[in-house]
């Protein structure tokens, strides 16, 4: 069993109580909807014959039961009605919200084969509709209990009426089952006009100087009524239940009254009317077994999130690094400048010295050092938050819980003032919890460059990684920074690897390593084919 | 200063007084203007409700004919057929209203997003961070489904469906009619009530459901920053936090749409249960109170007492609140509905490109550049610091910098209107300054490294920068970008594919320049013409470029120190 089934499996294990109670009452309800309406018919039929024969046989119909047992079906549905969605609603969402956290987790330790638009659409897209799949489990028991009390108040009319009711409710069920659910749902449909938009992304700039989208359009037209034909064809199967449902029960009904002509007429009106609402009751169910195609499509596109293989780190050893004909011993006293001219490759040899990509994608690059690393990226990115959540990413839970809030805070505001940011946090008027990135402060580019900066010197490691550390940055507080680094080298005991192209940072380092771009350019990659 | 434990800031408020109530109205009008693209099958729609209704009461009839005539004794014929075609009749009516709603709703939404491709295609380019929001085109636009297929059928039909209904079972027992009426009234406020509830819970709901969203897709996009950080286990915490916020918030939204449903489920038993109680007495005659002749059984509709017709109303009663019942199970689509148009109508304001002035230039031109810089729509720090230089005609300038340093955003502001990027600063090209109204299009070439292949041959794909080019035009450009061997292997009218299969990247590069040049611009803009090349491949390409760069004047990004070695001048960002 693949790890997605096992741990969807004991997800739904958790919450077996609840779909249980959600079953329970939806069959509840239908067995209380086919009661109240059959007993309705049955009291008015009799009460006609009664009234009409006058005297004692009016005397001797009893009102009073069937009218209280009409009031207390109406109400006895619309509490189960309720129970019924609440708790198969209830344990549909706690199933989720702990599916979608495990399946992040899953997706952040393996490679990402989907595009993040992708990715995050079947986190959330995909996963709710794995809801609707689980809140559809109760539709069988709904369907049940309607064809149960069916059958037993048929059983009034005659056990004939029950085996025909039985058979148009098995029939139609079978029939819908029988249904081949179309070939698509729309979804790759979908999938392959997505992918051609964000082709044509990159092309703007040549369709805006030769004037070609009407010539993209064409294509995108093309494809947007491919994707509606899918659509329709899925909903004319969605909706043929509805038709094979009113069809089955318009045979059905007429089978019981040719068979029954000459039945007492209140047990007919009761034999009728049950079975009408026992096929209602077997609705959601049908439309369910419609979707079927749907919900498998969803929860295999979920289960390949969950069932990615983790990637298997490069191994490490000792503190060598070993890139084209040279070792560099790394330690604290490590100053290593990496150079080469642009798009020679200096980001990606640090992306993999961290291991952020695999190491073969580096030509040149042999052996990496098994050595703790604080990395400060080129393009200094920010996580979506507050200033204090970005820096405390740098420390593990484990460290920030043993650490004393006071001592904490202090650490904090003493690696923003080595990255001279200190004044302007401050300045903001919520502080380390002021909100930044979408919805709240936009940070300059070198305010984003200077607080990536504080969250390298927070972590505890061996080796501090700087790349472009200085970019953006004016001459004075580019010299304030350096000096900060190199304080904060010499205390914390860690070593360096830059890339700069700035002479400001490259001063602090008395090695170097150079990437040549023309022995060292990847291997020639074509354009992405098929 | 406290301490700074990371922690979720409430930033999405909700939005409250004026405002809100003039963007609902704009948002309803929008819902309302985007279904112009099916108004016919909209009114077919509401047409087959409207036999719907016929076919319900012909079942009612049917069963209330049935039944009196087998009371009578006799075999029930007409009954019979009434509700066997009633039924087929119904089942077939509800299945074309299914697939025609669905149908509007798709031409619908395909109509919408083609025309904001349209939009989008026509601006002057999409940088990485409006990438997203295509990506958000497809999710709302696909919101809008379940609400024009199941929403907007649902409220059409509560419009009409149960007015008719209690007036056919007025027809029958005018008493029968009353008490729905009666039923429907605090039904009705009550919804009212409820659904104000719901809405205020729901927008929480989907803010809540929107932050989960924008969560997943930041922390996708720092996935590499969470790997060299270790910070793994924190960020799931994170997201399981935010994932039960999610749930519970639906939940409360849930419990009040439940408890709705429940007051509508409630007064619908109570409808059929009031209407079987009077009937059962009324037929029993132990009615405690007289009722007028106005308001007692039509006992002449069918042609017997007084029981078929109560039969009748009891029967066609539950239909009075289906189509209610369906409203409200589609409620939920209304308030996607809802939040997909507010992003949508952002995205079609954002696309807007206006009217603009062609600019025709015969001669190469000169540039001047005048503390240029550029900025994005949603960010106000400028993409690259302030750039000044100037160029005569048919300079060839290299544009050098980091990768992101804004190279390829400086070329796009000469494409023209639209797009999300701006101008900052002086631009003039002739001396003439350049303005957002300007369109530079007709007198300018554009390669990139990305070289589009559309279906079709490779003459037609050299031809698209200039459909009107001669054959002998064609020839020359294939002779000056090094094409004849590609040609003479595979000939002019050989097919291409989009993926451009069977081409090397050197050929396509080569296709891209030839197809530049074809176009008789004075102004050639190439963004990183040789990037993934071969040594080779690229040495053939920078000869091919610096050979046809006469007449024109040239502004090529470039990472490549032997293609920047052509350039007259350079340009650093």
């Amino acid at each position: 069993m693949s790890a997605f089934k096992a741990y969807f499996a004991d997800l739904k294990r958790r919450q077996r109580t609840s779909l249980i109670v959600a079953s329970g009452c939806a069959a509840g309800v239908s067995i209380a909807a086919t009661a109240l309406l059959g007993l309705s018919g049955w009291f008015l039929a009799g009460a006609a014959l009664a009234g009409a024969a006058g005297g004692a046989v009016m005397m001797a119909f009893n009102y009073l039961l069937p009218s209280a047992a009409i009031r207390g079906l109406a109400i006895a549905r619309t509490v189960m009605r309720y129970f019924e969605r609440l708790s198969g609603h209830t344990a549909a969402l706690r199933t989720l919200a702990e599916l979608r956290p495990w399946l992040f987790e899953r997706v952040s330790h393996a490679p990402l084969r989907l595009s993040r638009g992708e990715t995050s659409a079947r986190l959330v897209q995909d996963v709710a509709q794995l809801e609707n799949a689980l809140v559809a489990q109760s539709h069988w028991a709904s369907a049940l209990g309607g064809l149960i009390a069916a059958l037993i108040l048929t059983l009034l009319l005659s056990p004939v009426a029950t085996l025909i009711a039985a058979a148009g409710i098995g029939a139609l069920i079978g029939l819908s089952r029988r249904i081949a659910p179309t070939s698509t749902t729309g979804l790759p449909e979908l999938g392959a006009l997505k992918n051609s938009v964000h082709e044509t992304l990159p092309f703007l700039p040549d369709i805006a100087a030769y004037r070609l989208s009407e010539r993209f359009m064409a294509r995108l037209s093309e494809q947007e009524a491919a994707l509606r034909t899918a659509r329709e064809a899925q909903a004319r199967s969605e909706s043929l239940p509805i038709l094979l449902n009113l069809s089955v029960l318009a045979a059905t009904l007429s089978l019981i009254v040719l068979t029954h002509a000459h039945a007492p007429m209140p047990v007919l009106a009761l034999g009728l009317l049950v079975t009408t609402v026992a096929f209602e009751a077997t609705g959601p169910l049908l439309k369910a077994i419609a979707q079927k195609r749907l919900f498998a499509e969803a929860e295999a596109r979920v289960a390949e999130l969950g069932d990615a293989e983790a990637t298997q780190p490069a191994p490490r050893a000792g503190s060598v690094l070993r890139f084209g004909a040279h070792a560099y011993g790394l330690g604290p006293q490590t100053r290593l400048l990496i150079h080469g001219a642009s798009g020679s490759g200096k980001t990606r040899l640090i992306e993999a010295l961290i291991g952020l990509c695999p190491i073969d994608e580096v030509p040149g690059l042999t052996a990496l050092p098994d050595l703790r690393f604080s990395l400060s990226p080129q393009d200094a990115p920010v996580l979506n938050g507050t200033i204090g959540d970005t820096l405390l990413m740098a420390l593990s839970p484990e460290e920030i819980a043993a650490e004393k809030p006071e001592t904490l805070t202090a650490r904090v505001w003493a690696a923003l003032e080595a990255a001279q940011l200190k004044p302007r946090v401050a300045a903001m008027p919520k502080g380390l919890h002021q909100w930044i990135g979408d919805g709240g402060v936009t940070l300059s580019g070198g305010e984003r460059k200077r607080l990536s900066l504080a969250r390298a010197l927070l972590r505890q490691a061996d080796v501090l990684v700087l790349d472009e550390p200085t970019e953006g940055l004016d001459a004075a507080t580019e010299d304030a920074v350096t000096e900060a680094v190199e304080a904060h080298l010499k205390r914390s005991g860690q070593g360096l690897i830059l890339v700069s192209h700035r002479p400001g940072p490259r001063r602090l380092c008395d090695q170097d390593l150079a990437i040549d771009p023309t022995s060292l350019r990847p291997r020639y990659v074509g354009v992405v084919q098929g | 200063m406290s301490h700074p434990r990371p922690r979720t800031p409430e930033t999405f408020k909700d939005a409250t007084g004026d405002t809100d109530k003039g963007r609902a109205k704009a948002v309803r009008q929008a819902l309302k203007l985007w279904a112009d693209a099916a108004k016919r099958q909209v009114t077919h729609v509401r047409q087959l409700e409207v036999w719907s209704v016929l076919c319900a009461t012909g079942f009612a009839a049917g069963l209330a004919l049935i039944l009196q005539t087998v009371r009578a004794g006799q075999f029930p014929l007409t009954g019979l057929a009434l509700l066997f075609l009633s039924l087929c009749l119904r089942g077939t009516l509800s299945y074309y209203n299914q697939v025609v709603s669905l149908k509007a709703a798709r031409l619908i939404i395909e109509n919408l997003r083609l025309s904001l491709m349209r939009k989008a295609l026509s601006g002057r380019g999409v940088g990485a961070s409006q990438m997203g929001r295509m990506t958000a085109l497809f999710e709302h636009t696909e919101a809008l489904e379940g609400y024009y297929a199941r929403f907007v059928p649902a409220r059409q039909a509560t419009a009409v469906t149960p007015l008719l209904v209690t007036l056919a079972i007025a027809v029958a027992s005018p008493l029968a009619a009353a008490i729905i009426l009666f039923t429907l009234c605090p039904f009705v406020t009550l919804m009212a009530l409820s659904g104000m509830a719901t809405a205020a819970e729901s927008r929480r709901q989907l803010a809540a459901l929107t932050r989960l969203s924008g969560l997943f897709a930041d922390r996708l996009r720092h996935l590499p920053l969470i790997h060299a950080f270790d910070n793994e286990a924190a960020q799931v915490e994170k997201v399981r936090r935010a994932a039960r916020d999610v749930s519970e918030r639906t939940l409360s939204v849930l419990r009040m749409a439940f408890t709705g449903s429940a007051i509508l489920e409630f007064f619908a038993a109570l409808s059929v249960a009031l209407i079987a109680v009077y009937c059962g007495f009324a037929l029993l005659g132990l009615l405690p109170f007289p009722v007028p002749a106005f308001l007692d059984f039509n006992r002449g509709l069918f042609g017997g007492d007084s029981f078929a017709p109560a039969f009748f109303a009891l029967a066609l009663a539950p239909e009075v609140y289906f189509p209610l019942r369906r409203l409200s199970a589609a409620y939920h689509e209304e308030q996607q509905a809802h939040a997909a148009a507010v992003a949508l109508m952002a995205l079609e304001a954002r696309l807007e490109t206006p009217d603009s002035v062609p600019l025709t230039l015969t001669t190469a031109p000169t540039l001047r550049f005048e503390g240029v810089s550029a900025v994005f729509a949603d960010d106000p720090a400028p993409v690259f610091a302030p750039v000044s230089f100037s160029a005569g005609g048919g300079a060839i300038i290299a544009l050098r910098g980091e990768t992101g340093s804004g190279k390829s955003t400086l070329l796009r502001l000469l494409l023209g209107r639209g797009g999300d990027v701006e101008a900052r600063g002086l631009i003039e090209i002739d001396g003439q300054p350049l303005t957002p109204a300007h369109d530079l299009s007709p007198a300018l070439s554009w390669m990139s490294q990305h070289t589009p292949i559309l279906p079709g041959t490779l003459a037609d794909n050299l031809r698209l920068s200039n459909p009107q080019a001669s054959d002998a035009d064609v020839q020359r450009v294939i002779r000056l970008t090094g094409l004849k061997a590609l040609v003479a292997a595979r000939g002019l009218e050989t097919l291409l594919d989009e993926r451009g299969s069977g081409l090397s990247g050197g050929e396509r590069r080569r296709i891209g320049l030839a197809r530049a040049l074809l176009k008789p611009a004075p102004l050639l803009l190439l963004d990183e013409p040789t990037a993934d090349l071969d040594p080779e491949a690229e040495a053939a390409l920078i000869a091919a470029i610096r050979s046809n760069a006469t007449g024109r004047t040239v502004i090529m990004a470039t990472h490549s120190e032997a293609l920047a070695a052509i350039a007259t001048q350079e340009v650093r960002l």
